[in-house]
């Protein structure tokens, strides 16, 4: 006789008897909501004492609350879940709509996806403002009449849009403060931010070794005559008080110490920009020596 | 009409109509959305029904299709596990392929695209979007069946461990795998051709493998391999399909 198994379903633990596939609506033999207690589990188990656990997940489950049982071959996994796949598509659809729904939501409100958002809009923005300062640039008009009302009107455009602006880099900072301290401290708040929108997320940005990091965002690929030096490190702290041909050698250094403390940011969050920070400090007034 | 002076669109499926146009073939699917256009397709009416074209460039399941390919196409009434859908652009055709009695299982990880997806799978009766990474399949083994068929396009090294961790969890014994391989994502040691065999090499006891399918000139470099399950799948312990990865690398002093 084949053993009955304990299968996940949903957000509910059921027991599942492969020899008698329920009829009609979908209720479970005996089910469970959410993560079982180990005392639920317990109960679960007691009712069906031949039961086998249907993937390592509630393995672990059962071992954990002191119920170990043997894993389901693949056989009796895949006749119990074949006599269970009896919820109508609509069923799926609603619980599957509700799961994405709500996933999708914590997701977004995580502080990792809040700098990437903010950073991926402050882009965007200051792209617009760019744009929009070039056209001015490039703007002539008569002192008065409808063209010159039209200038007053973009002028306070492009006021509220600095204004806007302003804001946006003031939150995604503060968000990246919060997010990735060390990382923030050692490039920039608004420059970590971007860091890590960039590279997806602050795992992968720590995964990467820092010659990578070091031409995130850049436009150029690295060929096999002079390559980009840097990309978004460019607007790093520190950068602009170097001469051009020492840039390329603080970019480097710079991004040997970003990697570390995203990795830092990313794992144990111990404060390594104190360390970090002033063999930064050194190594600009080393290369401001040298250049000199 | 203006229809009559083109090209025919013959039934070549339940869910899919073909018409051939001097020397290439396009793919049309029955729409089951309303509005009918999910991301600026092209849409046409034989009679009743509401076509959208399927763009090979833009889909390698629809490339295929125009390369000739005669495999397991998603057929009406079954339930398919789709990875990798993205944005939803293939696995809308694909939901209509297999109409509204079957179901598709759309499985994507990166939150940006899902949110589009999810908002596409709002308006299609037999979408279900999981917001998960296919390489868990544990993660959402509660929520989705058995089923008929898996799709895989996920652009990883490790796409045939990835498609064979999830065959032998979700599929059925009379199912289908489909893998869109792309061997550019894969590394920069070996060309297409060592890829391909590599990845063939790796599902090629688990899966009876079909001829692959080229998808060029559609995709470069991308092949289409069509496999069905034998006993070796279900054989093979069933563990979660995470190869091992670099880890970061310890920075070592001065």
């Amino acid at each position: 006789m084949a053993p009955s198994v304990l299968l996940r379903e949903g957000r509910r633990w059921v027991v599942v008897d492969p020899e008698r596939p329920v009829e009609g609506p979908s209720e479970p033999v005996r089910a469970v909501v959410g993560v079982p207690e180990p005392s639920a589990l317990r109960r679960l188990v007691q009712s069906a004492p031949d039961a086998v656990a249907g993937d390592p997940v509630v393995a672990r489950a059962l071992t954990g609350a002191g119920l170990a049982r043997p894993m389901a071959s693949s056989t009796e996994f895949t006749r119990a879940r074949l006599a269970r796949a009896r919820r109508t598509r609509g069923e799926w659809r609603e619980s599957l709509l509700a799961e994405a729904r709500s996933a999708l939501e914590r997701t977004l409100a995580s502080p990792e996806e809040t700098v990437i958002a903010l950073a991926r809009e402050e882009e965007r923005v200051e792209r617009a403002r760019t744009r929009d300062d070039g056209a001015l640039a490039s703007w002539v008009g008569p002192a008065d009449g409808p063209l010159a009302d039209h200038r007053v009107a973009w002028n306070e455009y492009r006021v509220g849009l600095e204004r806007h602006h302003a804001e946006l880099v003031r939150r995604l900072e503060g968000a990246t403060r919060a997010f990735a301290p060390n990382l923030a401290r050692v490039v920039g708040a608004r420059v970590a931010g971007r860091l890590v929108a960039a590279a997806g997320g602050l795992a992968p940005l720590g995964r990467m070794p820092s010659s990578r990091l070091q031409l995130l965002g850049s436009r150029r690929r690295p060929s096999g005559g002079r390559g980009p030096r840097f990309g978004l490190l460019y607007r790093a702290e520190g950068l602009d008080r170097l001469a051009p041909d020492r840039q390329g050698a603080y970019a480097r250094s710079l991004a040997a110490l970003a990697v570390i403390a995203a990795r830092a940011d990313g794992t144990s969050r111990a404060d390594v920009a104190a360390v970090l920070v002033p063999r930064r400090e050194r190594r600009l007034a080393q290369l401001e020596r040298r250049g000199a | 009409m203006r229809l009559a002076d083109r090209p025919k669109l013959i039934a070549s499926g339940e869910n899919l109509y073909r018409r051939v146009e001097r020397d290439a073939a396009s793919h049309w699917t029955v729409a089951l959305s309303d509005p009918a256009a999910v991301y600026g397709e092209r849409i046409t009416s034989v009679g009743e029904v509401v076509l959208r074209r399927w763009d090979p460039s833009r889909s390698k399941l629809a490339a295929a299709l125009s390369n000739g390919w005669d495999g397991p196409v998603p057929n009406a009434g079954q339930t398919w596990l789709y990875l990798g859908a993205a944005t939803g652009t293939t696995a809308s055709h694909v939901a209509d392929l297999v109409g509204r009695d079957g179901f598709v299982f759309a499985v994507e990880k990166s939150v940006r695209p899902f949110a589009r997806l999810l908002a596409l799978a709002e308006r299609y009766p037999n979408l279900g979007p999981v917001l998960a990474d296919a390489r868990e399949p544990l993660r959402y083994l509660p929520l989705v069946p058995p089923v008929d068929g898996i799709y895989l396009d996920v652009a990883q090294p490790d796409q045939a461990e990835i498609a064979l961790a999830n065959a032998r969890w979700f599929l059925r014994p009379a199912g289908a795998v489909l893998v869109a391989l792309k061997t550019s994502s894969m590394g920069r040691g070996r060309n297409a051709r060592e890829h391909l065999a590599d990845a063939v090499g790796r599902l090629e006891p688990a899966l009876e493998l079909d001829t692959p399918v080229p998808l060029e000139p559609f995709h470069r470099r991308h092949f289409l391999l069509a496999g069905r399950p034998t006993r070796a799948l279900y054989g093979t312990p069933v563990t979660p399909g995470r190869t091992s990865k670099p880890g970061p690398r310890v920075a070592r002093r001065r």
